[in-house]
C-alpha cells in the first residue's frame, strides 16, 4: 500500500485536510467583507476594502451630499486636513488613489507614469496613485463590475457614451462644485464651453472634459491624382461616389467604412446623418431622431456606396485589416481614427498620404468626434487626493504632453495652437476637423439604442434594405430602447 | 492533422516577424530573419509571466482542489449507503446539466456578497461546485470490486483510510483524465475571469491576451506571440498525460 | 454474547448514523461549494426573473413583467434560434469527424501519439485564442481557404461578414475546436469494447461497416449518451467565441443566448431581463437532458 502512496505524492494528504481545508477556505468566504483582505492571497494594501457600498447606493446621484469646502468631512486621513483653511495645501493630501483609463496607445501605462510622476513631484508627493487599464471592447462590463464591486478606481476616464448611465446609477460624484471653484476658474475658462455642455447633464457635472477623439478620413492621395479626382472627390456625396467608382481597380477599392457594431462602426455614419439635420435622438431626447427625407437620402447614399461594388464586402476586414488595406495602397479613401496618425507617421507607407472629412450634405458638413471626461466614484473615500490629480492631468502642459504622444485632440482653446507642431496631418484634425465637431447626445441609454440600432444598418450595407426601410427599422429599435 | 494545424502556422509566423500589422501586403509567409522582438516585448514589456503565474496556479489550485473534492464526494456515493443518497445524486445530477453561462449574474452577485471579487478565491472556488467532475470520479471508482472495502472494514480500516489507501490508488489513471479535464476547462475558460477579477495583476492568460488585442492599435506580432506561448504550458501537461486520456472511457459518468 | 433485538437495532441505527456522517463528512467539501456556488445561485436566478436591477441601483419586484418582456423580445427570439441551429449544426457535424477519425486512429496501434496530440492541439487552445487564429485564417487576402478559392478563380468568400455564412463559420470553427477531444472520447470507448467480438464477427464475414454499426454503435451506447448530453450542455452556452469574433453580428445573425445574457446584464444593466434569459436557458437544458436521458433509456 505504501509503495501505492508514492506513485501519487499529492494524493498522500488526507483527506480530512481536504474536508478541513474546504472548511476553513468557506468559513473565510462567509466571513464577509471586513476579513476579505486577510483572504485574498496577496490584496495590495489599497484603501479600506468596499466601504459599505450601501452608502454609495443611498445617495442615489443627487448632487454632491458633502461639501467639497470642507474636506474634514472625508474621514480618510483626517491628518491631511487638520490646516485651517478652505482648500487644503495639497502637499497634505495623502493616501492611496485608483485612477482607470483605456489605453490609446500601446505605450499607455509609459505615458500615465509620467503623469503621475509630475503629480507626486510638483502637487502631491504623499499620494499614491495607482493605475489600471479597461480593455475598450468590454470597457462597460468592466466599470459595471467595478462599481458594483463598491470600491472602484477613485479616478475614471469615461467616454461620452457611457457615462451618462453610470452617472443615472449614482455611481459619480457630481463635481459641480468643484469645477466651479474660483480658484479653477481660469483652467475651467481654458476648457471649451461645449465640452462642458457634453459632462453637464441630469443638473450635475460629472467630469472635467480632456481628450477628444476625432473621426475622419485618411486619403491616399497618389490614387486620388492617378484617378483625376483629387479635387473633385469631396464636394458631394454624389462626386465621392463617382470617385470611388474611378479609384476602384482589381486591386483597390475606392472607398471604406467601418460597418459592424463590434467596431463602433456608428461612428463613421453619424456624418452624414448629422448632415442631414438627424440624430439619434429627438431634440428633447424623447424619441427617435431619425427623421425627415435628407436623413433618408443619407443612409440611402451610404447604402448606395456599400453596394455599388466600391467598398470592401462588408465585415470582410476587421477594424485593423481596414487600416492595414489602406496603408498597402489598396484603399483610396477611408474612414477612421486619428490615433493612426501616429502609426502611419512612424512607418510611412510609400504614397502621399492626407487627412480629410465626409462631403457636406444637405443641412451641413460636420466631423464626428467623442470625449473623454475624467470622473470621481462616489464611492471614493479619498476625493480630496482625486480632484488634485484631475486637475493636474487637465492642466496644460500634461494633457498637451498626452495628446501629443497618442495623437488625440484637445479640448483646451489655450494650447491648441502650440500643439502638433511636428505633426502636420494631427495640425490639419485640430484646425480643420475639431471646429466642425458635432458629437452625440450623452443620454444614459445612448450606447444601447445604437448598439440596438446598428444591426438594421449591417443588413442594409449588405443590400438587403432600402434606406427608408433602414431608418424605420432603426427607429424602431431606438424608441424600442427609448420605451423600455 | 493539416487541418488541426494549419492555423497555427499562421501565428508562429506571424509571432516571429517584425511587424505590428497583422497583414503586410504582399504577404511574406516565412519569417527571415526570425524575429525575436516580439517574444521579448512580450515578457519584457506585459506582465505575460504574471498572467502565466496567475493561469497556473489558478488552474493547478482548481484541478488539486477538484480531484480532492469530487473523488472524496464519488467514494461516498459509490461505496457507502446512507440515508439521502439517492435523491442527492439525482440533484447532482441534474445539476450538471446547468449552463454556468447562465450563471454569471447570480455568481457575481454571490461572490460580491462574499466580498470575493478581484480575488484569486473568486477564480478558484466556483468552478469546483460543478458536480460532473463527482460523476467522472463515481465511474472509475464504481468499477472497484466492493468486495476490497468490504474486506478492509472487516479489517477494522476506517473509510478514511479505505478511501486513501485502497481508493485512490485504484483509480489513479481515472483520477489523471478527471485532473486533465479540469485543467483544461480552467486554463482556456474567459467569461468568468473577465467578470469576477479586474486587477489586471491577478488576471489570467486568456482575459490578458484579449486585452492586448483591444488595445487601441494592437500589435499583431505581440498577440501572435502572447497566443504562442499561451499555447506551451497546457500543451506540455497533455504530452504528459496523454496516454492516460486515451484509454480511460468517461462515458460511465452519467450512468445511474 | 447474543444481543437483545433492541440492543441489535440500536447499535444497527447507530452504526448507520455513524456511517451517514462519515459519507457527509465526505461529501462535506464539495456540498458546500456545490450550495453556495450552484443552488444559492439558481435560487437567486429564479428569484430574480421577477425583479428589475440590483447591480448598480436597488432592485423592484415587478411580478412576471419579466418573462412577459423576454418572450416578446424579438432579439431574446433571435438569440434562441441561433443557438439552436448553431447546436443542431456543429454537434452532428463534431461526431460524425470525430468518431470516423477514432475509428481510423483505432487502427494505428503504435506511433499514433503525435497524431494524437496534433488533433487535440486546437481543444488545448483557450477559445479566444482560437477565434483570433482564425481571423488570419478566413482572411479575404491572406487566408488560406480563400487563398484556394481565389486559386479556383472564385471571388474570395466572406465568412464571418456574410449574414448567412457567420454562424455556420462560427460552427466550423467549434467543430474544429472540438474535433480533438470528442475523438478522444470516442478513441477511448471503442479500445474499452471487447476485441474478441469484433474478431469473431469478421470471422464471421461482417464488413467493417457492419461491424461498426451492428456491434460497436450498441455497445457504445453509454459513450453516446455521455456525449449527447454534455455537447448539448457545452453548445447551447456558447458565448467566447462569438464575442471574440463577430459580437453577435451581422445582423444579430451570430448573437447567442449566453452573449445575449451577458449584454444584458453588463451592458444594459437589465438584471431582470438577463436573468429571464438565463433561467429559459436553464430550463431549456435540463428539459432537454430529461428527454435524452428518457428516450436512451427507454430505448436500451
Amino acid at each position: 500500500m505504501e509503495e501505492r502512496e508514492t506513485r501519487f505524492p499529492f494524493l498522500r494528504l488526507r483527506p480530512l485536510i481536504a474536508v478541513l481545508t474546504a472548511a476553513v477556505i468557506l468559513a473565510a468566504a462567509c466571513g464577509g467583507d471586513d476579513e476579505s483582505g486577510t483572504d485574498a492571497p496577496d490584496q495590495p494594501a489599497t484603501t479600506t476594502q468596499a466601504s459599505e457600498p450601501d452608502t454609495a447606493q443611498d445617495s442615489d446621484g443627487s448632487a454632491a451630499a458633502e461639501d467639497p469646502d470642507e474636506p474634514a468631512v472625508q474621514d480618510s486621513d483626517g491628518s491631511a486636513t487638520a490646516e485651517d483653511s478652505d482648500e487644503p495645501a495639497m502637499a497634505d493630501l495623502s493616501g492611496t488613489i485608483g485612477f482607470i483609463k483605456g489605453p490609446h496607445s500601446a505605450m499607455e501605462a509609459e505615458f500615465e507614469q509620467q503623469i503621475i510622476d509630475d503629480f507626486n513631484a510638483d502637487v502631491a508627493p504623499n499620494v499614491e496613485v495607482e493605475f489600471s487599464t479597461y480593455d475598450w471592447p468590454v470597457h462597460v462590463a468592466e466599470l459595471t463590475t467595478l462599481f458594483a464591486s463598491g470600491s472602484p478606481p477613485d479616478v475614471q476616464y469615461l467616454v461620452d457614451l457611457i457615462y451618462p448611465s453610470f452617472a443615472e446609477q449614482g455611481q459619480l460624484h457630481d463635481m459641480t462644485e468643484l469645477v466651479n471653484d474660483p480658484s479653477w476658474a481660469d483652467e475651467r475658462a481654458a476648457i471649451s464651453p461645449f465640452a462642458w455642455d457634453l459632462a453637464e447633464q441630469q443638473g450635475g457635472t460629472w467630469g472635467v472634459p480632456v481628450l477628444g477623439a476625432v473621426y475622419n478620413i485618411f486619403i491616399n492621395k497618389d490614387l486620388l491624382e492617378e484617378a483625376g479626382v483629387a479635387d473633385s472627390w469631396d464636394d458631394s456625396y454624389e462626386s465621392m461616389l463617382t470617385a470611388a467608382r474611378a479609384l476602384t481597380t482589381d486591386d483597390v477599392f475606392g472607398f471604406a467604412a467601418r460597418t459592424s457594431a463590434a467596431d463602433f462602426a456608428w461612428w463613421d455614419w453619424y456624418p452624414y446623418i448629422h448632415n442631414a439635420g438627424g440624430d439619434v435622438l429627438s431634440d428633447d431626447w424623447s424619441s427617435c431622431g431619425l427623421v425627415g427625407q435628407d436623413v433618408v437620402d443619407a443612409m440611402q447614399f451610404l447604402i448606395d456606396i456599400h453596394t455599388a461594388g466600391v467598398a470592401p464586402e462588408p465585415g470582410s476586414l476587421t477594424n485593423q485589416g481596414l487600416f492595414d488595406a489602406f496603408k498597402a495602397g489598396k484603399i483610396a479613401i477611408l474612414h477612421h481614427e486619428t490615433p493612426n496618425i501616429t502609426d502611419l507617421n512612424a512607418n510611412p507607407p510609400d504614397f502621399e498620404w492626407d487627412v480629410a472629412f465626409a462631403p457636406p450634405g444637405p443641412q451641413g458638413q460636420t466631423v464626428m468626434g467623442n470625449f473623454g471626461i475624467l470622473s470621481i466614484a462616489e464611492a471614493s473615500d479619498n476625493k480630496d487626493a482625486a480632484w488634485a490629480f484631475i486637475k493636474h492631468w487637465a492642466s496644460a502642459p500634461q494633457v498637451g504632453r498626452f495628446a501629443e504622444q497618442v495623437s488625440l485632440q484637445v479640448v483646451r482653446e489655450d494650447i491648441i495652437d502650440d500643439l502638433f507642431a511636428e505633426n502636420a496631418a494631427m495640425a490639419k484634425v485640430q484646425s480643420d476637423l475639431v471646429p466642425r465637431v458635432q458629437g452625440l447626445q450623452p443620454h444614459p441609454q445612448i450606447l444601447e439604442a445604437l448598439q440596438s440600432a446598428w444591426p438594421v444598418a449591417e443588413d442594409a450595407f449588405r443590400g438587403n434594405l432600402t434606406g427608408a426601410e433602414a431608418i424605420a427599422g432603426m427607429c424602431d429599435a431606438i424608441d424600442g430602447v427609448l420605451a423600455g | 492533422m493539416a487541418i488541426a494545424l494549419i492555423p497555427f502556422l499562421y501565428v508562429i509566423s506571424t509571432a516571429l516577424k517584425d511587424t505590428n500589422s497583422l497583414f503586410s501586403y504582399p504577404p511574406d509567409w516565412i519569417p527571415s530573419p526570425i524575429y525575436w522582438g516580439n517574444l521579448r516585448s512580450l515578457l519584457q514589456d506585459q506582465p505575460f509571466v504574471r498572467w502565466t503565474i496567475n493561469t497556473l496556479f489558478v488552474s493547478g489550485a482548481v484541478t488539486i482542489l477538484k480531484i480532492w473534492f469530487d473523488s472524496a464526494a464519488a467514494y461516498a456515493l459509490a461505496k457507502m449507503d446512507f440515508y439521502g443518497k439517492r435523491s442527492l445524486a439525482l440533484i447532482l445530477l441534474l445539476s450538471v446539466a446547468i449552463p454556468i453561462a447562465a450563471l454569471i449574474i447570480p455568481l457575481f452577485f454571490v461572490v460580491r456578497y462574499l466580498g470575493l471579487l478581484n480575488t484569486y478565491w473568486a477564480l478558484i472556488l466556483p468552478p469546483l461546485a460543478n458536480p460532473l467532475g463527482i460523476f467522472m470520479a463515481r465511474s472509475f471508482i464504481t468499477a472497484i470490486p466492493d468486495s476490497l472495502p468490504a474486506s478492509a472494514r472487516l479489517d477494522g480500516a476506517s473509510e478514511f483510510t479505505i478511501y486513501r489507501k485502497i481508493v485512490l490508488p485504484l483509480i489513479r489513471p481515472g483520477i489523471v483524465v478527471l485532473g486533465m479535464f479540469t485543467f483544461m476547462l480552467q486554463y482556456t475558460s474567459f467569461i468568468w475571469p473577465l467578470i469576477a477579477v479586474q486587477d489586471s495583476s491577478r488576471q489570467v492568460l486568456t482575459v490578458g491576451i484579449s486585452s492586448l488585442k483591444s488595445a487601441f492599435l494592437p500589435d499583431w506580432g505581440l498577440l501572435s506571440a502572447a497566443m504562442l506561448l499561451a499555447a506551451v504550458p497546457i500543451t506540455l501537461v497533455f504530452l504528459a498525460v496523454q496516454k492516460t486520456f486515451v484509454v480511460n472511457d468517461l462515458s460511465g459518468a452519467l450512468r445511474e | 454474547m447474543r444481543l437483545s433485538s433492541g440492543e441489535h437495532r440500536r447499535l444497527r441505527r447507530r452504526y448507520k448514523l455513524r456511517t451517514a456522517l462519515t459519507a457527509y463528512l465526505f461529501l462535506a467539501p464539495n456540498l458546500l461549494c456545490f450550495a453556495v456556488f450552484l443552488l444559492l445561485p439558481v435560487l437567486w436566478l429564479a428569484f430574480s426573473t421577477f425583479r428589475t436591477g440590483g447591480v448598480l441601483g436597488p432592485a423592484e419586484f415587478v411580478g412576471l413583467d419579466n418573462w412577459r418582456e423576454t418572450f416578446g423580445d424579438p432579439l431574446a427570439r433571435t438569440s434562441i434560434r441561433n443557438t439552436i441551429v448553431y447546436s443542431a449544426m456543429a454537434i452532428p457535424a463534431v461526431f460524425v469527424i470525430a468518431m470516423v477519425l477514432a475509428l481510423a486512429l483505432r487502427t494505428i496501434p503504435r506511433g499514433g501519439s503525435p497524431i494524437r496530440v496534433a488533433l487535440y492541439l486546437p481543444t488545448l487552445q483557450p477559445t479566444i485564442v482560437a477565434a483570433l487564429i482564425f481571423t488570419f485564417v478566413l482572411h479575404p487576402d491572406f487566408g488560406v481557404i480563400n487563398f484556394a478559392v481565389r486559386t479556383l478563380g472564385r471571388d474570395p468568400i466572406n465568412f464571418l461578414g456574410d449574414i448567412s455564412l457567420a454562424l455556420p463559420t462560427v460552427a466550423g470553427i467549434e467543430v474544429w475546436r472540438g474535433t480533438g477531444f470528442w475523438t478522444m472520447m470516442f478513441l477511448a470507448g471503442l479500445v474499452g469494447l471487447p476485441h474478441e467480438l469484433f474478431q469473431a464477427a469478421e470471422l464471421d464475414g461482417a464488413g467493417a461497416v457492419r461491424r461498426f454499426v451492428s456491434l460497436a454503435v450498441p455497445l457504445l451506447r453509454p459513450t453516446f449518451y455521455f456525449a449527447v448530453i454534455f455537447a448539448t450542455i457545452v453548445n447551447l452556452q456558447l458565448f467566447d467565441t462569438v464575442f471574440a469574433l463577430t459580437d453577435g453580428g451581422p445582423a444579430n445573425s451570430t448573437l447567442t443566448v449566453a452573449l445575449f445574457v451577458y449584454r444584458s446584464l453588463f451592458s444594459f444593466g437589465e438584471i431582470g431581463f438577463g436573468s429571464t434569459l438565463s433561467f429559459i436557458l436553464v430550463i431549456t437544458v435540463l428539459a432537454l437532458t430529461g428527454a435524452q436521458t428518457y428516450l436512451m433509456r427507454y430505448r436500451s
